[in-house]
């Protein structure tokens, strides 16, 4: 279980957009871990309790947000332990670089009511509040006990099992060789325990590059439609919500703030954004104010459909938006290009046909042809959205070559590719239903991700200790330490699974 | 059940002995049982059923091994008995893992069988507050819900508040070769019949467990020429901490093992007579153990391996008979005899005693408190083989701590509860009582959750302040536990004290050691972590080192080179003694609890743990529950202050 004594993060403002958000750190190691991820903005004196300043991403050294950071130290805070908040702005690339960032340096995600029970522990609760907080743990068992016969039933568990397994194979080995084997140790044994533990490792690596999109699964995706004005914008959201959500009409502008429509496609949720255009000339102040909020919507969209439309704009408005796509290309946004007005496509010139355009300046982009007259169209287009959803990357069309899956799905280490095909196939067969999405098991918690993200570093340690020549008894403790953090997933009992797979795995007894 | 009133009006009734403590049973959890009792001053009565076969080694003519020799290291810093009787008998050294690393480090010795025998009886008889009785126990006298003595076969009654049974794999026991099914107990003995109904009828679960013996076989048959001789360490260690660096300390004898392989021949005759195998023919319905299978058992499980190990050891100073570790099997002997003939040198066998299986009734250990008393019976305490558990080490300890605790109970004491994190004689007793077992129990070293703090080296560093406290460590060796203490800390502030400068000569030193020239001059001790640096190869630089004891050495050896990863293991201990440390009260109603999940709850009504850790450990209870219940604890502990 977790432990009291660590240091967790979490916000406490509820999911979703907002205009601000709230992250809490509690614990001993609050202070600390906020001097890694907090500078100061500027050296004037500030108050002690109070700052405004900008949190950086560890190791990277570059800015995520402008925040405040309030402090409240033991016991003087509702935990009870040093307290420590940083108050961002509310929007979700924001909230989970802060958050990854805290837990990269050393925080724990938070379990719901943790700060609670903390608060409880410490005295920072009478007797009336602790029935409440009871009750809420209480409520949190029940959740967990279904959430963990869910598991049982296979999905997410049975994925990280699997990667569990692989693990659980070294540390068999492992103790085999120290309970078991009566010979010195030999080389070959350090060999095979090393390669065993770089495939446990790039498996797990790939599960955690999974959470994106498991994210996707379970909060919903963010699909911003952009492009320039007029282009038919809000067509292509009118079609895909199959309801006339948006003014549609032909003057170039009519959207002139971003307009949001959740809608469910094959059983996901889809959060629909279309965005202002982005006229250049524009000095109308609500226009203005409209592509500013384009451009923000842009930054957290998962996909961003990008429509293309004859007559293809001149020249600095052409420059302008391919600036624009092409920050989000670098940022790995996943971008589709919709060619609009497909019905219209014979009576264009070369130089206004937004397919030979988007074939000569985007080809690595995937593509859609898209007329809202034709229904086939609006089925691919969904198809694609499901595809994305499902296998995290954007499907091109047939007379496109492959390519196409943008860098932020790949595995981050690139290191996918080195899992073989059929054990990819078995692990696939494994996990089935639930966050599963009848392909690939999807991390979707953060929780998990940062369990699996452990789990996955222990690994690379243990590797780098066999190869420094460290003696097996420690790269063990390693190896374990690696599958307790898979156990918070599985809530296997360890030390019994292990002895189990030892004697399976081997002829031991004299 | 009788009480002893109601057994004494019985005609010819004869109260034939008291006694503060009745021991059941002379194997190794009975003598420790025996002796840590009448050490700290109680009368005891230990029975055997025969006088001429006590702390008998039936089965492999070993002490030690992985974890195991740890614990016999527990067990002599405590003031068990085992550890000094193993180092007066012993006829073979070895340190086993020395490369893999000081938590894995095991001592294990060949023992002289009879000698040891020999030697535990010297002991016991030695000891004014035992007396040694042969009697076969077969009932139990209880009044009450408490103990109040027990009933031999001849009907004699003997008077004690607290009884320790230690049956070994005697109750009830059916010894198996192939077709033939005989009642006995090990090595012909007679089996002990009665106690086991008698368990029964005081409402104790109990099971039948399996376990097996290879066969014995005369040295002179053997052709050794063609196995692999292995032979003792150089340099033998004791066990126990009375022979630590003591140069005039030495093993018996030095007697080689001899290794061989099992062959193609021999998988093809198991594999054709699998039939007649009373553990596939289902003759053997006991649960055995994986970590000791039978040959067949290994030809079914393991059907790719082409050959398996055979070690043959000798039993003793004085005896050709030799035993084949890794030819347990429970075949027919015209079976057996055929398998033997498959194995290179061992063609011509003399066989002197069958391998057999050994069936038994044990009581499921979670029954029982940590302190191995029943809950059902106060009073009764039940130690050894009788728990589930296997192997001499795992009877030895058990004995010694349920010796303890019943004469602590009788003071009126709390109980001795050692924990997982201090010694492995708490894993052992902790794994039993809170998770129980569904074979016989081998402890290993991958069970214990803190192995890097559980080491051999530090036994008596871990565990010599409680057995003092206990009081079964006397105080010449307390005077010489806290002087090797001052040693090693001594040593360790003098390393350091000593700066090696950067020079050419340092240069040099670290170069031929393997390692790299300093930076800067830097004081030995933080030299030492280097990995591929140590005592040996770093003595050019450092002209002044003391003359230091073995033990001293290796102590502050692993204490500098592993300080990293042993505070870190420390700092897991302390969360886990969080746990430990919070208690549950002894009339907690777990089913008011809400919050808590059927199974969780029932599993907790019945185990009914001491703590929140120990509840933690039972299967079937989630982390979720757990969380309810810390809340639950602080909210019932805020009430009880209140009032």
């Amino acid at each position: 279980m977790n432990s009291d004594q660590d240091t967790i993060a979490a916000f406490s403002t509820p999911p979703g957009e907002s205009g601000i958000a709230v992250m809490r750190l509690s614990g001993p190691d609050a202070a600390a871990i906020c001097d890694r991820l907090f500078i100061p903005s500027s050296n004037m004196f500030p108050k002690p309790s109070r700052m405004k300043g900008y949190t950086l991403a560890p190791g990277i050294w570059a800015g995520i947000d402008d925040v405040v950071l309030s402090c409240f130290r033991a016991p003087h805070s509702y935990t009870g332990e040093d307290v420590f908040e940083i108050s961002c702005h509310g929007g979700k690339a924001v909230r989970e670089g802060i958050l990854s960032s805290a837990l990269a340096s050393g925080a724990r995600a938070a379990g719901p009511g943790e700060y609670s029970r903390r608060a409880f522990l410490n005295g920072k609760l009478d007797l009336a509040a602790a029935e409440a907080v009871m009750d809420l743990i209480e409520a949190q068992a029940e959740k967990q006990a279904k959430a963990a016969y869910r598991q049982l039933k296979g999905d997410l568990s049975n994925a990280v099992r699997v990667r569990a397994d692989q693990l659980y194979a070294v540390l068999a080995h492992l103790e085999m060789l120290l309970d078991w084997d009566e010979e010195e140790e030999r080389e070959e044994d350090r060999i095979t325990l090393t390669s065993d533990l770089k495939e446990a490792e790039s498996a797990l690596r790939h599960l955690a590059s999974t959470f994106r999109s498991g994210r996707v699964v379970r909060e919903g995706l963010h699909v911003v439609i952009a492009g320039n004005p007029n282009v038919g914008k809000s067509s292509l959201l009118n079609a895909l919500s199959g309801r006339a959500r948006a003014i549609v009409s032909d003057i170039p502008g009519t959207t002139r703030d971003t307009v949001d429509i959740d809608l469910t496609l094959d059983g996901y949720l889809l959060h629909l954004t279309d965005t202002a255009g982005f006229a250049c000339e524009t000095e109308d102040p609500i226009e203005l104010e409209g592509i500013v909020r384009a451009g923000d919507a842009l930054n957290d969209a998962d996909v961003v459909l990008w429509v293309l439309s004859p007559p293809l704009p001149e020249r600095h408005a052409r420059y302008h938006q391919e600036e624009r796509i092409d920050a989000l290309v670098t940022q790995g946004i996943p971008v589709l290009l919709i060619l609009g007005k497909d019905d219209l496509r014979s009576t264009l010139s070369y130089d206004d046909d937004p397919v030979c355009y988007a074939a000569e300046r985007f080809p690595d982009l995937p593509t859609l042809a898209w007329s809202y007259k034709d229904p086939e169209a609006l089925t691919k287009l969904k198809e694609k959205l499901v595809t994305f959803i499902e296998k995290g990357f954007l499907s091109t069309d047939a007379d496109r070559s492959e390519g196409g899956i943008s860098e932020k799905d790949r595995d981050c280490d690139g290191v996918a590719s080195a899992i073989d095909n059929a054990e990819e196939r078995d692990l696939r067969q494994e996990a089935s239903s639930g966050y599963s999405t009848g392909s690939e098991v999807l991390i979707t918690h953060e929780r998990h991700k940062a369990a699996v993200d452990r789990a996955a570093n222990l690994a690379q340690q243990a590797i780098r200790d066999l190869e420094r020549g460290l003696s097996f008894d420690l790269v063990a403790i390693t190896v374990r330490e690696a599958i307790t953090e898979l156990s918070l997933i599985t809530g296997d009992d360890v030390s019994e699974t292990l002895v189990e797979m030892i004697f399976n795995r081997f002829c031991i007894g004299k | 059940m009788p009480s002893l009133a109601e057994a004494m009006k019985k005609e010819h009734a004869f109260l034939a002995g008291e006694a503060d403590i009745i021991v059941v049973g002379a194997g190794h959890a009975g003598c420790e049982a025996a002796l840590a009792a009448a050490r700290l001053g109680c009368r005891v009565i230990l029975f055997t059923m025969t006088l001429d076969s006590l702390a008998n080694l039936p089965c492999n003519p070993n002490i030690g091994g992985t974890a195991k020799g740890q614990m016999v290291r527990e067990i002599d810093a405590l003031g068990g008995e085992m550890g000094r009787l193993a180092d007066e008998h012993m006829i073979q050294f070895r340190m086993l893992n020395a490369s893999k690393g000081p938590a894995v480090k095991s001592p294990r010795a060949q023992i002289d069988r009879t000698g040891y025998q020999r030697g535990m009886k010297h002991v016991l008889e030695s000891e004014p507050n035992i007396r040694l009785i042969q009697q076969e126990i077969v009932d139990l006298l209880v009044k009450e819900g408490a103990v109040e003595g027990v009933i031999a076969a001849t009907g004699s009654l003997y008077r004690a508040s607290r009884v320790i049974l230690c049956p070994g794999t005697f109750m009830d026991a059916e010894v198996i070769i192939g077709e033939s099914v005989c009642s006995s107990g090990p090595d012909q003995l007679a089996p002990s019949r009665g106690l086991g109904d008698a368990l029964k009828v005081l409402g104790l679960p109990t099971t039948r467990f399996k376990t097996g013996t290879p066969g014995r076989f005369h040295f002179r048959s053997l052709d050794t020429d063609v196995m692999e001789l292995q032979h003792a360490d150089a340099v033998p260690r004791p066990f126990s901490f009375d022979n630590e660096d003591d140069p005039t300390w030495r093993p018996l004898a030095e007697k080689p093992c001899y290794i061989t392989w099992t062959t193609a021949g021999t998988k093809k005759l198991i594999e054709e007579n699998l039939d007649r195998s009373p553990l596939y023919s289902g003759v053997i319905t006991g649960i055995g153990p994986r970590y000791c299978p039978s040959i067949e058992d290994k030809m079914v499980k393991f059907p790719d391996h082409q050959r398996h190990h055979v070690f043959l050891e000798p039993t003793g100073l004085d005896t050709a008979e030799m035993y084949a570790s890794g030819l347990s099997s429970s075949m027919p002997e015209d079976v057996q005899a055929g398998i033997y003939k498959t194995v290179p040198g061992m063609e011509s066998v003399e066989v002197m005693r069958p391998a057999y299986a050994i069936e038994y009734l044990c009581v499921d250990p979670t029954s029982l408190t940590l302190a191995l008393e029943t809950k059902a019976v106060q009073g009764l305490y039940l130690a050894g083989q009788i728990n589930g558990s296997s192997g001499y080490e795992e009877a030895a300890a058990q004995g010694l701590m349920a010796g303890i605790n019943a004469v602590r109970s009788l003071r009126g004491e709390p109980p001795c509860i050692i924990d997982r994190s201090q010694a492995y004689i708490g894993v052992l007793i902790d794994d039993l009582v809170t998770k129980g077992t569904s074979e016989p129990y081998r402890l290993m070293t991958s069970r214990a959750e803190y192995r890097l703090l559980l080491r051999q080296d530090n036994a008596d560093a871990r565990l010599t302040p409680l057995g003092r406290e206990i009081g079964l460590v006397s105080d010449s060796r307390w005077q010489r536990f806290l002087e090797k203490q001052s040693a090693i800390e001594q040593e360790k502030s003098r390393l350091q004290s000593v700066r090696v400068p950067k020079d050419d000569f340092s240069d040099r030193v670290l170069e031929e050691a393997g390692s790299t020239p300093l930076k800067h001059s830097v004081n030995l001790l933080s030299l030492m972590k280097r990995p591929e640096l140590n005592y040996d190869n770093l003595a050019l630089l450092d002209p002044e080192r003391p003359d230091l004891a073995p033990s001293v050495r290796e102590c502050v050896e692993v204490d500098i080179r592993y300080e990293g990863y042993i505070r870190l293991e420390q700092e897991r201990v302390d969360r886990f003694r969080k746990l430990e440390r919070r208690l549950m009260p002894e009339n907690i109603n777990y089913k008011k609890i809400r919050g808590i999940r059927l199974e969780a709850r029932q599993k907790l009504d019945e185990r009914r743990p001491v703590s929140l850790g120990q509840a933690s450990r039972i299967s079937g209870v989630s982390p979720a529950d757990i969380q309810v219940l810390l809340v639950w604890l602080e909210q019932h502990h805020r009430q009880t202050k209140a009032k």
